[in-house]
């Protein structure tokens, strides 16, 4: 389970998150969106650890994220926006680092590399040097090593983000299993039809502040909205979109 | 092993899975993975063996010492100084991201490791690369020692050379971690490059004055003696162990030794208490907290040279990276403290003042060591150039519509007009109070100045590369400032020597500014030719 009590983060004079509360049961998917700037990243880096929250709670399992780290993050798989990786180390290497970080023997490690390989398609391209894969396949050993360890959490930001349509499908299928299996899934992505079609649930928050939550379909029914993407808009405050583009074009000719 | 490393609260398993990837890391970044992946291992392979046949030569000459110099204090001495300064030039400019870049935090950040375990890594990482250093280095005069005074002699010259190097590396790391701990990281960010530069006066100060102090009294006859002074320099803390296994067991001897092995002491118990609690948490702030930026005044002219095309595109650059990025800017400032540091020494050497150029003999002496320092600016400059830790951003080199020949030739334009002629301009202000002719100072400068210019171009002309566009690699920056100090000390030596006569008429000095010119627009015109061919086959490497 995933929990946050009035979670406020501040840089500056720029507030970036404002008193969220958030609460993730295990088995459910919930998508976590904003416009950019909303404070998910900051939601998620301070759920990962990577950053103290000025004021407020964040647990994951019941352990405190910033005074029990260790076993959070013992529980805990997560997909970065960007994925960071050690280039020159082969999938392989980087696979068999994050199992001896996570105290997984030898024989298992091996033997969930060789899973996780096959599952991505990467078994031909396991000796290979990180440095020599696409955007995708590097994004698929990201996803591979926050599962190494069978994670009772994940915590995902834009995981299908250059992965080609055969392994977006083959992820998505995975997460919805997982969730079924009683795993707590939390989405970060700006692409709303996957989140619609894949999250149990959604939270939506702008400006550091909670926004709203429900189904895809409470919400756009409370917005009288055709589609989550128009209910989006309405409530994180865009301009109507016809005109900007109208005004932009326009402006075309001018300059 | 595991016991010991979990009463250091160190998880022995995560550590050294850390620790081997790190060595891979570092492995095939600074020699065969680029090379590999763009079919030049040949060349890194030569610039591997070219960097072990360097360090082995260093030690070479430092064993002659061992067998020249009577005194075995004195030869221990010089060389624990010269492994002192090996040791912190290399972790000032190529291990100082290992201990305060935040890039591992981004892979390592929310995985179930320990501040302490990751810590532990990281000053692994730097021990193992300073300690093949070190022994490259050191190999040759350990042996001589061995040869010259025996078992014993031999044996506490390896614990002086070893003892000194893992010294240095510590208080290096502990710097750096308690800068993290103490300024904080957000600080730490904006003021790195200035501490680096003040720990650059430490290192090349203690490098280039003691040593050559203590050489030329021993050396000119003068009879050696420990002074309370020269007892208080650490590498003689080292040194003593050498007197030591000689039997010499007084206080003189016993004391610096004790100091030795209390420093060393002193840094573990430093790094594996308080500095390594929080260093992982410490060191994540720097990259996952973003801190609001004030509006830079708005100034970003990057000058009226270079106002299209190419050459705005690479001053706006280069501009910008001396502003923000630390490693460049290091770089680039790394050469006032040896500016400053030869200044004093030519100085003190010759009365108080640089000389006079135009003179043959002990007067012009005192320019030398500044000379010295203004020919070794332009390869730096060239080498900071070249590579950087942002090099994927260069994609944009190739995607875009540029004339890569004028975008290298501009590169090297833009070294001049922004650090060349500022740095000539610095150097001939601060010479001025302390030269006997102004306008013999300004001749030379000119001409000095011209020959970096010509430099600059040669270096160019060899390895024309786009700006920032090749992965920073580890050992690589060290490695080639030894080099370049070795050549261009020989080009310094030989310089004072044929200046005077140059110097001698008004005719000799337009002929020599003419040719000067003359050959400059020939390695114009030939880089030209060669960055049309080479800059065609330059790849991206992101």
């Amino acid at each position: 389970m995933i929990q946050t009590e009035r979670l406020s983060k501040a840089y500056g004079a720029k507030i970036a998150l404002s008193e969220l509360d958030l609460r993730v049961e295990p088995g459910e998917i919930l998508g976590f969106l904003g416009p950019n700037g909303a404070g998910k990243s900051t939601t998620v880096k301070i759920l990962t650890g990577l950053i103290r929250p000025d004021s407020g709670r964040a647990s994951i399992c019941g352990f405190d994220v910033h005074t029990q780290p260790l076993e959070v993050k013992k529980r805990l798989g997560f997909v970065p926006e960007t994925p960071a990786l050690y280039d020159s180390l082969t999938a392989n290497e980087y696979l068999e680092l994050v199992s001896c970080l996570h105290h997984i023997d030898t024989k298992t490690g091996q033997a969930r590399r060789s899973e996780l390989l096959d599952l991505f398609g990467l078994i031909a391209n396991a000796d290979q040097r990180l440095s020599e894969f696409s955007k995708g396949m590097k994004q698929k050993i990201v996803i591979a090593s926050a599962l190494i360890h069978r994670p009772e959490v994940l915590i995902l930001d834009e995981p299908l983000d250059g992965l080609d349509a055969n392994t977006a499908m083959v992820v998505k299928e995975l997460l919805k299993r997982l969730a079924a299996q009683g795993k707590t899934i939390m989405f970060s992505s700006h692409i709303l039809d996957v989140v619609e079609r894949m999250c149990t649930r959604i939270v939506i928050i702008n400006d550091g502040r909670f926004v709203t939550s429900g189904t895809s379909t409470e919400i756009r029914a409370r917005e009288h909205a055709a589609t989550l993407e128009e209910a989006f808009s309405k409530l994180t405050g865009v301009r109507d979109v016809g005109e900007v583009t109208s005004e932009f074009l326009a402006s075309l000719d001018r300059v | 092993m595991k016991a010991l490393f979990a009463v250091l609260d160190v998880d022995f398993d995560q550590w050294w899975a850390l620790t081997r990837a790190a060595l891979k890391v570092d492995l095939r970044a600074s020699s065969f993975m680029r090379a590999s992946q763009f079919g030049a291992q040949a060349r890194a392979a030569r610039s591997l063996a070219f960097q072990i046949i360097f360090y082995l030569l260093m030690g070479g000459g430092m064993a002659s010492l061992v067998f020249v110099l009577h005194d075995t204090f004195l030869a221990a001495l010089i060389v624990v100084g010269y492994v002192m300064f090996m040791v912190g030039t290399a972790a000032l400019l190529d291990h100082n991201a290992a201990i305060v870049s935040p890039d591992d935090y981004n892979i390592l950040g929310y995985r179930p490791v320990t501040s302490r375990t990751y810590f532990a890594a990281r000053l692994t990482n730097v021990l193992v690369y300073t300690l093949a250093v070190t022994t490259l280095f050191g190999v040759l005069p350990i042996c001589a020692m061995f040869l010259h005074g025996g078992v014993v002699s031999g044996l506490a010259m390896i614990a002086a050379i070893y003892g000194a190097s893992t010294t240095v590396a510590l208080a290096m790391v502990a710097v750096y971690a308690s800068l993290l701990r103490w300024i904080g990281p957000s600080r730490l960010k904006h003021i790195l490059s200035y501490v680096q530069l003040a720990l650059s006066f430490v290192v090349y100060g203690g490098y280039f004055i003691i040593p050559r102090v203590i050489a030329r009294k021993a050396l000119a006859g003068v009879a050696f003696t420990k002074t309370l002074w020269i007892l208080c320099l650490p590498p003689a803390w080292f040194a003593s162990y050498i007197d030591i296994a000689g039997g010499r067991t007084s206080l003189a001897e016993l004391v610096p030794a004790g100091v030795s092995v209390a420093a060393l002491l002193l840094l573990m118990v430093l790094l594996g208490g308080r500095l390594s609690l929080d260093y992982a948490e410490r060191l994540g702030a720097i990259t996952t907290t973003a801190r609001p930026v004030a509006p830079s005044r708005a100034r970003s002219r990057p000058g009226r040279l270079f106002t299209a095309g190419e050459a705005r595109a690479v001053a706006l650059l280069i501009r910008g990276q001396f502003k923000n990025d630390n490693r460049f800017r290091m770089g680039i400032l790394a050469i006032m403290p040896l500016t400053l540091i030869y200044l004093f020494m030519g100085i003190s050497n010759n009365n108080g003042t640089v000389g006079d150029a135009f003179v043959l003999g002990q007067s012009s002496e005192g320019l030398r060591m500044v000379t010295l320092a203004m020919l070794m600016f332009p390869t730096m400059l060239k080498l900071q150039v070249g590579r950087s830790d942002n090099f994927r951003a260069s994609w944009i080199f190739f995607a875009c519509p540029i004339d890569r020949t004028r975008l290298v030739r501009a590169t090297r334009n833009v070294l001049v007009v922004f650090f060349l002629l500022p740095y000539v301009a610095l150097v001939a202000v601060i010479l001025s109070f302390y030269t006997v002719s102004v306008p013999h100072l300004l001749v030379h400068l000119v001409v000095v100045g011209l020959i970096s210019n010509l430099i600059l171009q040669i270096v160019t002309f060899l390895d024309p590369e786009l700006p920032f566009s090749k992965p920073a690699q580890k050992g690589r920056a060290a490695g080639r400032v030894f080099s370049v100090m070795f050549v261009v000390g020989v080009g310094a030596v030989v310089m004072p020597l044929l200046a005077p006569l140059v110097y001698r008429t008004t005719v000799g000095i337009a002929i020599l500014v003419a040719a000067l010119a003359g050959v400059s627009v020939l390695v114009e015109r030939l880089t030209r030719l060669r960055v049309e061919a080479q800059a065609a086959r330059l790849e991206f490497e992101g």
